[in-house]
């Protein structure tokens, strides 16, 4: 339904241009879900929003690649075009619920502008499927909240708000750019809960950008990992979470705590700092934080090779080879742990 | 609100009271006597000290002063010494002139920063943003008194569209009162333009890349709507606040503006009194300008609560 196919989205800075998405390609099926994940910078956000063209432009451009919705390019419409899909075909909710809805505006005209924007309806049927909006979002007391200002809101039930103005033009896909980030875990869990109900309710895609493997677990159907603005590894959730062969998901997984771990073993970070977006290294990107990094790395740029059905990845690497060097290195640090 | 608007107009008191302490005394110390204005350089000493007692000016200063507040507080504001006509129906007389220029240089400034600034705003990628910044600046610092000069000897001189100077009650007519207010009015809104414009691009420019205005676009509103609707209503909330203190200050200017154009209002009232060292007229003008200034920060003050629903007076 929805297909990005070698996008490169850059972003012209006086430093020079920065590749924050550079040959992305994905797609995505009626009532999927699937999750981008990566550290910060890595360029998620950027990619989603590429996807709904709302990244400020300049300095924000597109060289190359192609954003298929419905068999229609939407690098190519014209604004009209696009503010059609937006909403409309494709939603998307952002990161902090605190300050992405208007301050000085009621809840329930935020609401009736997006339903409005897409529909020609009355004002009347428009506050009525506002208040629906507002019940499926789980709100209490949606009649008397339409009225209520955003700062009247926590910041669980903003999010909420948020979905629901996601959900006014019944869009087939929703993009979600960390939803739950902002918020406290009990909420987080809510939320993920919602976006769930929802997907089921009215057969939605999602696109969840996220940086919490834990929500990827739950929620993902696929997942994308994104190192430096390139997918580096897709795969189902038991591909990514047990089968990883690319030492960037694996290293992202054991730097989290697990609830089945000793307490007193060590979570290991993953070493150094992202790569440079604007001058690239030759050779594999990862290969200076990479802990099995070997001089063919820096000369060979990796790009995504089969691992499984549906399972790719980006590393010099064969599977056999990567689970020789786990090994070793899982040994050495047992050492110097006996040491 | 309410209660908090009455807390606030009860506030008024002790500010007029330093005011009128400030402009009491600075009046008074001025150098020059009145009694000497009005009887002339030739007259007796007898007649000067017979016209200061009359006048109560050989009072002490502090007795003087309390006799006018006690006689403010009961709405009168004493009499002129130059035409002895209360000093209250002086100053209502020349209201309607000073709040006429007042009036329709306001609507000369919103009519015209705020379509400018929505415009900047909405072509900020282009050349024309610096431009406007040029033009806000020059706009915002040009002296209005050379700036009316300037216009009265192009638009009123060579060009006779306008007339140079006067005034006509709208009771007269409305387009002779608004023909002759054109000039003094644009050119008192001249520096406001330049500043609630800037104001409102500054304003405006900050919240089109908030996460808010982001979700308007995501709803696939026009852009246009972004700005006009999203953008606008945000940027509004600061610029009240310069609105406010531009109000207040176009009374001031209004001083030079109604010399220039021989218009005969409040400030042409200021300034004859403090030539004929008339203390009464002097004194009222300034309180009743003082008034003026405090009402309009109030209003202000709940204008916000309306702008903005975070905002709420209880």
């Amino acid at each position: 339904m929805l297909e990005v196919k070698n996008l490169k989205t850059y972003i012209d800075t006086e430093n020079g241009t920065v590749k924050a998405v550079d040959d992305v390609s994905f797609q995505i099926k009626a009532g999927e879900t699937i999750c981008i994940v990566g550290e910060s910078g890595s360029g998620k956000s950027v990619l989603a929003h590429s996807v709904m063209q709302l990244n400020p432009s300049p300095p924000v451009f597109h060289p190359e690649g192609e954003i298929i919705f419905e068999g229609k390019n939407l690098l190519n419409v014209n604004e009209k075009e696009l503010r059609r899909v937006r909403g409309k075909e494709i939603s998307m909710i952002f990161q902090d619920p605190m300050s992405s809805l208007n301050p000085v505006f009621r809840v329930g005209d935020q609401l009736i502008e997006a339903i409005r924007s897409h529909e020609k309806v009355s004002k009347k049927a428009a506050k009525k499927r506002a208040f629906e909006l507002l019940t499926d979002v789980g709100i209490p007391d949606p009649e008397r909240r339409l009225h209520d200002y955003p700062h009247q809101f926590s910041g669980g039930m903003r999010q909420r708000v948020l979905i629901a103005i996601a959900l006014a033009g019944r869009p087939k896909v929703l993009i979600a750019d960390e939803p739950t980030t902002a918020l406290d875990v009990t909420i987080q869990a809510q939320i993920l809960e919602l976006m769930r109900s929802i997907q089921k309710k009215y057969g939605t895609a999602i696109i969840l950008i996220t940086h919490d493997l834990g929500v990827v677990a739950q929620i993902a159907d696929r997942v994308l990992v994104m190192y430096s603005g390139r997918i580096v590894e897709k795969g189902s959730v038991s591909d990514i979470f047990y089968r990883s062969t690319m030492p960037y998901t694996w290293s992202l997984l054991r730097s989290l705590p697990r609830i089945d771990s000793d307490a007193s073993e060590r979570l290991i970070p993953i070493q150094g700092q992202p790569s440079n977006l604007i001058e690239r290294p030759k050779g594999c990107h990862f290969e200076p934080r990479c802990p099995f990094a070997t001089k063919a790395c820096l000369e060979i740029d990796p790009s995504l090779t089969k691992r499984g059905e549906g399972h790719w990845a980006a590393c010099i690497l064969s599977e056999e080879e990567f689970s020789k060097k786990k090994q070793e290195l899982e040994v050495n640090a047992q050492k110097g742990v006996a040491k | 609100m309410l209660q908090y608007t009455i807390r606030r107009l009860i506030s008024i008191i002790p500010v007029m009271l330093v005011v009128s302490i400030i402009v009491f005394m600075i009046v008074h110390l001025t150098p020059g006597n009145p009694a000497y204005l009005i009887l002339g350089e030739d007259s007796s000493k007898e007649a000067v000290q017979q016209l200061e007692e009359q006048l109560g000016l050989n009072q002490p200063i502090v007795i003087q002063f309390f006799d006018w507040v006690t006689n403010v507080f009961k709405g009168d504001l004493g009499e002129s010494v130059y035409s002895s006509e209360p000093v209250l129906s002086i100053i209502l007389d020349r209201i309607g002139p000073t709040f006429s220029v007042m009036l329709v240089s306001m609507i000369f400034t919103l009519v015209i920063a705020i379509p400018i600034a929505i415009f900047v705003v909405w072509k900020r990628q282009t050349v024309l943003d610096p431009l406007f910044i040029s033009a806000s600046l020059l706009g915002a610092s040009i002296p209005e008194f050379w700036f009316a000069m300037l216009l009265v000897l192009g638009l009123g001189v060579s060009i006779p569209i306008f007339p140079v100077a006067g005034y006509i009650p709208i009771a007269e007519g409305f387009l002779p009162w608004l023909h002759h207010l054109i000039l003094p009015a644009f050119v008192l809104a001249t520096v406001e333009i330049g500043l609630i414009s800037r104001m409102l691009r500054d304003g405006m420019l900050e919240a089109v890349n908030q996460d808010y205005t982001k979700t308007a676009r995501a709803k696939g509103i026009k852009e246009s709507a972004v700005l006009m609707k999203h953008v606008f209503a945000n940027a509004l909330i600061p610029t009240t606040t310069v609105i406010g203190v531009t109000i207040a200050g176009l009374l001031g200017g209004t001083v030079i503006i109604e010399t220039i154009f021989t218009i005969p209002g409040i400030g042409q009232l200021l300034i004859d009194s403090i030539h004929r060292r008339d203390y009464p007229v002097i004194q009222g003008v300034v309180l009743f300008i003082a008034v003026i200034y405090v009402i309009i920060n109030l209003l202000v003050d709940l204008l916000y609560g309306l702008l903005d629903p975070r905002i709420r007076y209880d």
